[in-house]
């Protein structure tokens, strides 16, 4: 048997019974405290399944005193602005580099002695980007609202807390609280920024505030290495800003070490300056409403905005949880589950308040309707958590799925993996641009009869689009043969990850030769 | 004396002048006996109007009718912006008691078309608000309750209430169709 069907074998998700009975009396089946990605799918679906829903989602202002609608971080201060300023600002970078190359120019330019047009100087509007992207957000609270609407979930826009282990009470902005019971509660809070804890870190803002400043940041310092530092950096530099990053130690701690390198190098390489083993030690307001920053190495600079992106820490400290028994994990508040049930049977979570959850918007909606569906609809299947796609968009993209060389090599040994890599420049960047590449490499189960994949990595432009396909394939036991014997799209990208055939262990140059 | 008083007057007239020929939007046309009577009543400074004769004529809506402002003031017509939806009731049921038509352009601040069509809006409530027909906007993001209550799922929707019923929904910035039903329903 094909050992990769034995470790897709999903084991029936065994739940504890949680005492929910059809006449069970509260007002409401299930009550969802959260309307994040997590919890409106599971509200959505829960209400499909024919029970009486209600969702709470109540936003905290941050420190800066940053709010918004419903539809949880990723529609508000994640993924959708993060991605519709990554594309601006490879909009604008793409019209500076290559633009001339094609011979575009502005209307009315002569081109030089040797016929080639000018390079056309482009400018970006903070304010106008920023203002149409939140227009654009705050049409989706509105969608989401019908949504609920339309499912017939009740949403009450008012901050939920354990009373008991059926009761929560609720406050509204005003200050009014009242009560609702419910047979059932899933907590989908999610996970806020964590503040930075040196002296004057409250003059930093966070990926709270950064998609709604009302002036444009200017010289900004991006404080921390993960990918929503990096991504927010990139954007900016971008958007043609005096960018610097601070790094403690190394660049997106958890991914593949060689690609979180390549990431770096192009984003220096494009003017993003990186400061390397230093932290702020200390933040102070100076004239000008600038930010003077001194660093742990005893430099210092002054900067027009801070942006603190340390990490998150998971979003529980209102909810109460003591008070109904719901265990959490001491190092990050999140709250421990078997199967997305907690402690308190009757109480379950999802998403990136979750112990153990990645932290990605998909992962959330497919947990939430899986569990929907074992509580209202009879089904036993557990959610999925192994090869789960990632994307990073940071200026030159990283996607990946399964084991990084580190943990790839940590559980099959160094002489139990091999790597076929490939550096290449992507056709979009042949007229332009001669010094950046791109990058593709997998990782083989050298041992496995039939060369299992165990991990696909690719660095370069449109990685999300290229990676979802290959993510079907991962999940079904892709080989190395079954790889290697599709037939690529030419001219693409991503034909580079079906032609992969030069090894790391041979020592041959990784570079790409002609077409 | 008599000089000053004079030069008075061509200096208010001269200000006022100024002061239409501001309101001035877009194309003039000759003014009708009608319009002169109305003006003479509405302005507050009668000297200049006796004057000049100033007229402005704001610029011509893409349907059948046109709309006047004259120098820059309403003819008696009202846009309600209830920010509850027991406010939208009271003004619906009232309407509903005096057979008028009710108007509701349910609107967002972040909608492109909805603020484009703003004062288009505004100029049919200034002009006809409170004679047949009563207009309400509600902000959908100020007052969910209405915009609940009524399906409202995109924006512009105009809606048209007859006698507490919706006779008929119009979905998007689309003038030409809502004066035709608002001519229809009234």
């Amino acid at each position: 048997m094909n050992p990769a069907k034995l470790e897709s074998y999903k084991p029936e998700a065994v739940m504890v019974a949680d005492g929910n009975k059809a006449d069970h009396g509260y007002d409401y089946d299930l009550v969802v405290i959260g309307g994040g990605s997590g919890g409106m799918a599971a509200a959505k679906e829960a209400a499909l399944l024919g029970a009486k829903v209600a969702l709470c989602d109540f936003v905290k202002p941050s420190p800066e005193g940053t709010t918004w609608g419903l539809g949880g971080t990723c529609v508000n201060v994640g993924c959708i602005p993060k991605k519709l300023f990554h594309i601006g600002a490879t909009l604008r970078e793409s019209i500076q580099a290559d633009a001339n190359f094609f011979g575009i120019s502005s209307v009315g330019v002569k081109p030089d002695e040797m016929g080639q047009p000018p390079t056309l100087k482009t400018d970006q509007n903070w304010m106008a980007v920023k203002d149409n992207i939140q227009n654009y957000i705050r049409s989706l609270n509105f969608k989401y609202r019908v949504g609920l609407r339309e499912k017939s979930v009740q949403y009450l826009n008012k901050l939920a807390s354990f009373k008991d282990n059926h009761t929560v009470e609720l406050v509204d902005k005003k200050g009014q609280t009242s009560e609702i019971t419910a047979s059932r509660f899933l907590v989908a809070t999610g996970g806020r920024p964590t503040p930075l804890d040196c002296e004057g870190g409250d003059l930093a803002i966070s990926s709270d505030d950064v998609f709604f400043l009302d002036k444009d940041p200017g010289k900004t310092l991006c404080v921390g290495a993960s990918y929503i530092s990096l991504e927010c950096a990139g954007f900016l530099a971008g958007m043609s800003k005096d960018v610097t990053v601070a790094v403690r130690s190394i660049l997106l701690r958890g991914f593949d070490r060689e690609c979180s390198e390549r990431i770096g190098d192009y984003m220096k390489e494009h003017g993003v300056k990186f400061k390397t083993k230093v932290t702020p030690s200390k933040l102070e307001r100076v004239e000008n409403d600038r930010i003077k920053v001194t660093f742990s190495d005893g430099t210092d600079d002054v900067y027009d905005t801070v942006l603190g992106a340390v990490g998150r820490t998971a979003d529980t400290i209102k909810l109460r949880l003591e008070s109904v028994n719901v265990d959490t994990n001491p190092k990050n508040r999140k709250i421990k589950t078997i199967n997305e049930q907690s402690s308190c049977p009757n109480i379950y979570a999802i998403g990136d308040v979750m112990d153990g959850c990645p932290e990605l918007t998909p992962v959330a909606i497919q947990a939430g309707k899986a569990l929907a569906r074992r509580l209202y609809g009879g089904s036993k299947e557990p959610m999925d958590y192994i090869n789960i796609c990632t994307t990073v968009f940071t200026p030159i993209e990283y996607a990946c799925i399964g084991l990084s060389e580190e943990d790839a090599i940590a559980k099959h040994g160094k002489d139990g993996i091999e790597v076929y890599h490939r550096e290449f420049l992507p056709l979009e960047w042949s007229l332009s641009r001669h010094d950046s590449n791109a990058f593709a490499k997998i990782l083989v189960d050298a041992k496995s009869s039939d060369e299992q994949v165990v991990g696909i990595h690719y660095v370069g432009p449109n990685a999300g689009e290229i990676m979802q396909g290959y993510g079907v394939s991962m999940k079904n036991g892709l080989t190395y043969r079954q790889l290697t014997d599709t037939v690529g799209i030419h001219p693409t990208s991503s034909e580079e990850l079906v032609t992969l055939s030069i090894t790391k262990s041979s020592g041959d140059d990784a570079a790409a030769g002609g077409c | 004396m008599v000089l000053l008083s004079f030069r008075g007057l061509l200096v208010t007239a001269a200000v006022a002048f100024v002061a239409c020929t501001v309101a001035v939007v877009h194309g003039c046309t000759s003014p009708s006996p009608s319009q002169l009577k109305t003006c003479g009543n509405n302005h507050s400074n009668n000297n200049s109007n006796l004057l000049f004769g100033i007229r402005s004529e704001s610029k011509k809506v893409a349907s059948a009718s046109s709309i006047v402002l004259i120098n820059g003031i309403s003819r008696g017509g009202e846009l309600h912006e209830p920010s509850t939806l027991k406010e939208v009731n009271d003004l619906v049921t009232r309407a509903g008691i005096q057979n008028k038509l009710v108007v509701i352009d349910f609107t967002a601040s972040w909608c492109g078309p909805c603020q484009q069509i703003a004062p288009v809006y505004k100029q049919m409530a200034d002009e006809f608000g409170n004679e047949e027909v009563v207009f309400l906007k509600v902000d959908v993001d100020e007052c969910p309750d209405a915009a609940a209550k009524y399906s409202v799922k995109a924006m512009p929707t105009f809606l048209l209430i007859k006698g507490g019923q919706v006779a008929k929904t119009i979905l998007g910035a689309n003038i030409p169709e809502l004066k035709t039903a608002i001519d229809m329903y009234k």
